[in-house]
């Protein structure tokens, strides 16, 4: 029961700047946007609890303050 | 008069397929056979079925003769297997098939440890005794001994390090098919995470143990039946690195993405093939862990051999699942749509 995260941002170089400076590459997903979620860019970043830490203070780094939506997801 | 065509199989299967045919009282039978060894022991076969041999070469081929009264029972005494070159498990493989049709003395030659081992494991857990030798490089295991032979190939070490996700997965997978115990030498992380994932999706027991950066990954236990029959009736063609225009940062992005959506849908593709800068997604971590999983579904992975040699990438993939031009438009002739990206 591993709690996941998804990004989803309102800009698709905000995502493509994000997916840059995420370079953890094993633990960090680009995926479609999930349909239950609605944003204005079709891609998003998805990675499980225990990097939630590392992707929020790398997010930071990146001047896109305000463009992007942090959502928990309960997976199987 | 049979002619057989025994061309692009490996031994034991021509001295079977003749074999059948002096059962069936054949008198006059040609075989056409492609290697050498392999006519070395159609005339021990022939010898020991009391018929006179005779050989002529074709061009690279071989043309084998065999004529006379056949004795219709007569077990195959001696064979010789040429297995150089060749990757495991094949040289196990083509050894448990040999062992199958009842060969007295096997002598099987082969280029590197790990399938002497696995060879030497073979006849000990079948109750025979295996003896090797080396010279130049090539390793020479003669087995020998009473003991009966199982379908199943009892254990076996396969070497995946070097090469990238999803491969340890892919020959995992394929070499389950004939093996129950499977340990699989990995030297990275994901690649043992894909194995355990593996090993709970075919109902396996899974045990690792590192050394020296080395895992080393056991997958034992009874576990399910592999279902060779496709996952699904269309296929994907990959040649590139992205999708569309691959010189901006979307294109990869999308590639990524398009392949771990399709690990979440229910039509999967029967078959993905990689070609040109296609094969660059053996480079990709991301794509990595999204094709082991669909490899686990059962979707079959193709790559272009002539372009991860162009590309100086050979070693991430294994080579017995490196394809050439035929296979790739065989692969491709078996699907109503193939969808190129």
């Amino acid at each position: 029961m591993a709690k996941k995260y998804v990004i989803s941002f309102e800009s698709t170089h905000g995502a493509i700047a994000a997916r840059r400076v995420l370079d953890k590459s094993g633990m960090i997903r680009t995926i479609p946007v999930p349909r239950a979620i609605s944003a204005a860019c079709g891609i998003a970043i998805s990675f499980d609890g225990e990097n939630l830490d590392y992707v929020m203070e790398k997010m930071k780094t990146l001047d896109i303050e305000g463009e992007y939506h942090l959502h928990a997801m309960d997976e199987e | 008069m049979t002619n057989i065509d025994a061309r692009g199989k490996n031994c034991p299967i021509p001295v079977i397929m003749t074999k059948k045919v002096i059962a069936e009282g054949e008198k006059e039978i040609t075989v056409l056979v492609d290697n050498k060894t392999a006519t070395l022991n159609l005339e021990k076969l022939a010898q020991n079925s009391g018929m006179a041999y005779s050989c002529k070469a074709i061009g690279s081929d071989f043309e084998v003769t065999l004529m006379g009264e056949g004795k219709a029972e007569a077990v195959i005494e001696a064979l010789t297997l040429d297995a150089v070159g060749k990757a495991c498990p094949t040289p196990v493989i083509m050894a448990k098939n040999a062992l199958l049709e009842g060969v007295k003395e096997l002598t099987v030659l082969v280029d590197n440890k790990i399938a002497v081992a696995n060879l030497t494991k073979l006849a000990e857990n079948n109750g025979k005794t295996a003896v090797s030798s080396e010279k130049d490089g090539v390793f020479t295991v003669v087995i020998t001994g009473e003991g009966k032979v199982s379908e199943m190939i009892p254990a076996i070490t396969l070497d995946a390090t070097k090469t990238n996700c999803p491969i340890p997965v892919v020959m995992a997978k394929n070499a389950l098919k004939e093996v129950k115990e499977l340990t699989m030498l990995v030297d990275m992380e994901i690649a043992v995470t894909n194995l355990k994932k593996l090993a709970n999706n075919l109902g396996k027991t899974f045990e690792v143990s590192e050394e020296n950066g080395i895992y080393s990954v056991v997958l034992g236990g009874e576990g399910k039946v592999i279902d060779e029959k496709p996952v699904g009736d269309w296929a994907v063609f990959v040649t590139e690195k992205g999708i569309g225009v691959t010189d901006n940062p979307l294109g990869g992005n999308l590639l990524k993405m398009y392949i771990y959506t399709l690990t979440q849908t229910e039509n999967l593709p029967g078959a993905m093939i990689f070609m040109n800068e296609g094969v660059k997604v053996l480079e990709n971590e991301e794509i990595q862990l999204s094709l082991a999983e669909l490899a686990i579904k059962g979707v079959k992975l193709v790559f272009c051999g002539t372009c991860l040699n162009f590309y100086g990438i050979s070693h991430l993939c294994a080579p017995q699942n490196v394809s050439n031009m035929y296979d790739i438009v065989e692969e491709m002739a078996k699907y109503n749509k193939v969808v190129k990206l």
